[in-house]
């Protein structure tokens, strides 16, 4: 079975919502309104964020890439800003310290990231708009750059691709919605329908080939997407390639594209799936893991790498962190 | 919507409304009605006599004194004492299974937002639109499915309603249970808008850290017994 | 902020919403309202959706008032102001001694040519032969009059604060914060409605398209009954002409391009068939009595939303001699500010003014007022690095909104130019670039005039403004539950 808990950190005391992860570092949000940095080797809490910062629950955390800086995005509307404090690496001492906080979204903030290069960080909201914010190297002080309000419900998610300037907005009104730069303001390239229900998380496959995203919804399916170009009819548009095959039986919460090609997804029912595309388009499942945080909905599912070795993450609403080992090297895979 | 459901709906008196009957069979050791004090006691009977069979415990009278006179070795408590499914489990049967009078008798009381009365008088909550899946073992998960019937059809206080209701079970059921709330089909104009809005975890949790909608809401719980 | 009013919002069919049912206290209601128990219910009634003659109204207030049903209010509201009830309205004024009368925005002018493939004087001449025809108009207006008396009622009250603030601070060089343009009406409802920190901020001056409608009223004798339809650029005008505060103007429909050429169907109205004819009436028939067509036809210089940051500049500079009005480009297209220095020292600033458009910068705009009023910053620590002298630094100055004194404030990104009820185009890349079309004609082929120096008798005597109030969010339950 490739899936092995390796680690089980009950590290909140109520439902956890996110987890990022850089520099073999974790960062968790939770209903608790605090967040955790952890280290990922060796299990160990390096720092507890201001639990009074926010208002209320943390529902989003991200890692500026190549940095120590993170944005926490919360249901009290706004985001906060960290960065560690003294010098890296060398110093022993691991503390986070405030940035900033950023206002602006009429109500709670539900996801935030960072573009690939560190220049963008975009928020969304229940408002229903997606913001692309600019910042200044130091990441302190903050610009809204667009406010993009073509979604006509909340906005559950956001996520950029790993190397182009597109960003995934993925809503409660059943559509992803892919954005673009355009002069000096962004607009939306393509509206992704399919799913029958809210769209819970999307991710972008790591890839330089071809263009393509995930998506996990309330319809309890994961599809694949893709962006394909007719070069006759020089057509280009967003196509879904694929449904997975289903598995899950309740809303799927959380998807994400590993590096090597496969797909995670999490939610409701307890279940982490792994699938892997056999062929083009067509998807197999390589494991399956139920009741990964005991009866307790996971709201979270990530792959993440520590040490060099591909690993999982759960985050659940037990308030726990599942760390799972991934081992492609056995050889019992279901449905196979 | 030219029929309107639930429109005048006949207010029931609270004898009136369905409630587990009188437990006479003497059901109290193992019997449908599992609550904390019971399972207590029948953990400190069956420290006396192992067999379930034993016509000590047949005779609740003597039981009765048999405690009273008994200083009964205390029990290791459980950790978990809020969870009568932990006792059960030592016990090595499942705890009764929840089963949708138990989940009627914890939503009935709670209070329409704006009326004296409760949902259950309404109405709005009814015995036979309660659904549950639940096999009692506290390791699997279970389902809750409630319909409520709104007493007018566009009333956006559906939404307040279902989630006092989420509110209420969230906070009484153990965490195996997966709950859905849904309005009943053809009661309520945006009936599929306000399902999505109900089972949407997210919403529903931002809402339980809205200090104004939770006073709302704790009014409307306050009746519950 | 609610997406900008579209089309789309107009929708003929409107659900009562649940806030729109206000509890039916009197008794004459209580007969359907008593349940079961036969005691009365003074709450909302169970079961019975309340048809009875006496039916509640909802007055503007009542709808401004709840954040909950925002939005099905202001679709009441601007129900009330589609072309088809325009067009039962008119009818009803063939026989009646109700005239008609028809202000028209500039912006629509060139929106209407632009979208007929028409220069601005043929399109004049064909509305007003449209109006005076086929409507019957008696009187058709341009806004420039209007216009003209809110900027210099805005230059008077700028001027006013300035003075009062240097003798505040005793000359220290210490300036306060910016007021904000309140010509936007979906600018102010936003300000009201979710930002209340901004609505002191907001000069009381009111927009042309109400003062137009005020100097109707003044021209015209008090017997004479008017209906008054504006042809205004964007939705959130017709919000505008509903406040409370704009009863005594009495703008009774404002309506825009798009529901114009919805008129001009129905009514089979053929352009062609009102061009290079022979006016039915000229525009000075159809001018008020001491109104000059070349007066309130025409425009003035600045931005294609009114020049209101321009011409206070131009003020600034014509009470300071020898100075110039430098203009600085902000961080994207929609944020400008000029600023007034002397000639021969760029560093010594009389004033600034500046021009700010579109939901994000407004954005940004809140986040530094936020944080200027509060007398700190947003951001909790800086560590080192020098940002003080950005200002100062000499080569390409940036422009800073935030340390003038007026902010010309457009919800619209590009200003009314780029209005929602325009000509523009379906999507939103079609219409930025039509706008910049569109932009460049205004420059070109308005007639201006100078608002500075215009003379207006007693009309400019009078004061123009606006009541704001930020709009408490309501503790209703009905609301509240709504609103998760």
């Amino acid at each position: 079975m490739p899936i092995q808990l390796a680690k089980s950190l009950k590290l909140h005391r109520d439902k956890v919502w996110s987890i990022d992860c850089s520099n073999g570092m974790l960062a968790t949000g939770s209903t608790d309104r605090s967040v955790k940095i952890i280290d990922a080797s060796q299990y160990k809490l390096l720092d507890e964020l201001d639990n009074t910062v926010h208002k209320k629950a943390v529902r989003s955390v991200a890692w500026r890439p190549n940095s120590y800086v993170l944005a926490a995005g919360s249901f009290d509307s706004t985001i906060s800003i960290w960065n560690r404090e003294g010098e890296e690496e060398m110093d022993n001492s691991w503390e986070m310290e405030l940035l900033a906080i950023i206002e602006g979204h009429e109500n709670e903030v539900k996801s935030v990231a960072w573009s690939h290069d560190g220049a963008y960080l975009a928020s969304c909201s229940r408002d229903k708009s997606v913001w692309i914010w600019e910042s200044d190297e130091m990441g302190e002080e903050y610009e809204c750059i667009s406010v993009l309000q073509e979604h006509s419900q909340d906005v559950k998610h956001v996520v950029w691709h790993p190397y182009l300037q597109l960003l995934a907005s993925s809503s409660y009104d059943d559509t992803i919605r892919i954005w673009r730069e355009y002069d000096d303001d962004w607009e939306s390239a393509a509206v992704l329908n399919g799913h029958e229900g809210t769209v819970w998380s999307s991710d972008f496959e790591k890839s330089e080939t071809q263009l393509r995203i995930c998506s996990g919804s309330d319809d309890a399916s994961v599809k694949v997407w893709k962006y394909v170009r007719d070069d006759e009819e020089e057509q280009q548009e967003w196509i879904c390639e694929a449904t997975l095959p289903a598995v899950h039986t309740r809303a799927v919460y959380s998807v994400s594209w590993s590096e090597d090609g496969h797909i995670a997804s999490a939610g409701s029912d307890g279940k982490l799936v792994i699938y892997r595309e056999a062929q083009p388009g067509q998807w197999k499942i390589v494991d399956q893991q139920e009741l990964c945080h005991g009866v307790h909905e996971v709201n979270v599912a990530k792959w993440i790498k520590i040490n060099g070795k591909t690993m999982l993450a759960t985050g659940g609403d037990d308030g726990y962190i599942n760390l799972w080992n991934w081992d492609t090297s056995s050889t019992s895979n279901k449905n196979n | 919507m030219s029929e309107f459901i639930n429109e005048t709906p006949t207010v029931l008196e609270d004898n009136q409304l369905p409630t587990r009957g009188e437990d006479t069979d003497g059901n109290l050791l193992l019997g449908t009605d599992v609550t904390k004090e019971s399972l207590h006691r029948t953990k400190l009977l069956l420290k006396i006599d192992n067999s379930l069979q034993s016509p000590v415990l047949q005779n609740v009278e003597l039981l009765t004194k048999l405690l009273q006179l008994n200083q009964a070795p205390e029990l290791t408590t459980d950790e978990s004492d809020e969870d009568t499914d932990d006792m059960a489990d030592e016990l090595g049967v499942p705890a009764d299974p929840i089963d949708p009078q138990e989940i009627y008798d914890l939503i009935a009381h709670i209070s329409d937002p704006e009326h004296p009365l409760t949902l259950g008088q309404l109405a709005v909550v009814n015995l036979k639109d309660i659904e549950v899946h639940d096999e009692g073992y506290k390791d699997r998960m279970a389902e809750v499915i409630v319909k409520i019937t709104p007493t007018i059809t566009h009333c956006s206080l559906a939404t307040l309603i279902g989630l006092g209701i989420r509110v209420r079970l969230e906070r009484a059921l153990p965490a195996r249970f997966r709950i859905t709330i849904f309005v009943k089909e053809g009661s309520h104009q945006s009936e599929n808008q306000v399902n999505k809005q109900l089972n949407d975890k997210e919403r529903v949790a931002a809402a339980c850290e809205n200090d104004q909608l939770l006073g709302v809401i704790s009014k409307m719980l306050s009746t519950c017994k | 902020m609610s997406a900008k009013l579209s089309e789309e919002d107009l929708n003929d069919y409107i659900a009562p919403g649940p806030i729109c049912i206000n509890p039916a206290g009197s008794s004459s209601s209580n007969k359907a309202a008593s349940n079961a128990n036969g005691t009365p219910s003074d709450e909302l009634e169970v079961g019975q959706e309340s048809s009875e003659p006496e039916k509640v109204s909802i007055s503007l207030q009542d709808c401004l008032a709840c954040a909950g049903c925002i939005t099905s209010s202001e679709e009441v509201l601007l129900s009330k102001q589609s072309h088809t009830v325009f067009l039962d309205a008119w009818k009803q004024l063939q026989g009646s001694s109700k005239i008609l009368v028809i202000s028209v925005a500039p912006q629509c002018r060139l929106s209407l040519a632009q979208y007929f493939g028409l220069s601005l004087p043929q399109m004049d001449k064909a509305l007003l032969n449209i109006f005076a025809s086929v409507l019957h108009c008696r009187y058709a207006v341009g806004t420039e009059l209007g216009r003209v008396i809110a900027i210099q009622h805005t230059n008077e009250h700028l001027f006013k604060l300035k003075k009062q603030q240097s003798i505040n601070n005793d000359g220290n060089t210490k300036r306060g914060t910016p007021r904000l343009c309140s010509v936007c009406p979906g600018f102010v409802l936003y300000a009201e409605k979710t930002r209340p920190e901004l609505v002191p901020l907001l000069l009381n001056v009111k927009s042309p398209q109400q003062v137009t409608g005020s100097l109707l009223k003044q021209t015209l004798p008090p017997e004479q009954e008017i209906y008054h339809l504006s042809l205004m650029p964007c939705f959130d005008k017709k919000l505008e002409a509903s406040r409370p505060d704009a009863v005594e103007e009495g703008v009774d429909c404002v309506l825009t391009p798009r529901e114009f050429l919805a008129i001009m169907q129905e009514l089979q109205i053929d352009i062609k068939d009102h061009l290079n004819v022979d006016l039915a009436a000229s525009a000075h028939e159809l001018s008020p009595p001491g109104w000059d067509p070349q007066v309130h036809w025409a425009s003035n210089a600045g931005s294609s939303s009114g020049g209101y940051a321009f011409q206070y500049a131009r003020y600034l500079q014509s009470l300071n001699p020898g100075s110039q009005i430098h203009i600085l480009n902000g961080r994207n297209g929609d944020v400008r500010e000029y600023r007034v220095t002397a000639s021969d020292d760029q560093q010594k600033v009389f004033g600034s003014t500046s021009e700010l458009y579109g939901f994000r910068n407004i954005q940004n705009m809140v986040r530094k007022l936020k944080g200027a009023q509060r007398g700190g910053r947003v951001v909790v620590r800086k560590r080192g690095a020098n940002k003080g002298d950005s200002a100062q630094n000499g080569a390409t100055m940036q422009a800073d909104p935030y340390e003038g004194e007026f902010i010309e404030v457009m919800a619209c990104p590009g200003g009314c130019i780029n209005g929602g009820g325009l000509l523009s185009g379906e999507s939103s890349v079609k219409r930025r670039a039509t706008a910049q079309v569109l932009d460049e004609r205004y420059e070109k082929e308005f007639v201006e005039l100078d608002p500075l120096n215009l003379p207006l008798g007693s009309a400019s005597e009078k004061s123009y403004e606006y009541e704001f109030h930020a709009i408490e969010k309501s503790t209703n339950v009905v609301s509240m539950s709504s609103e998760w």
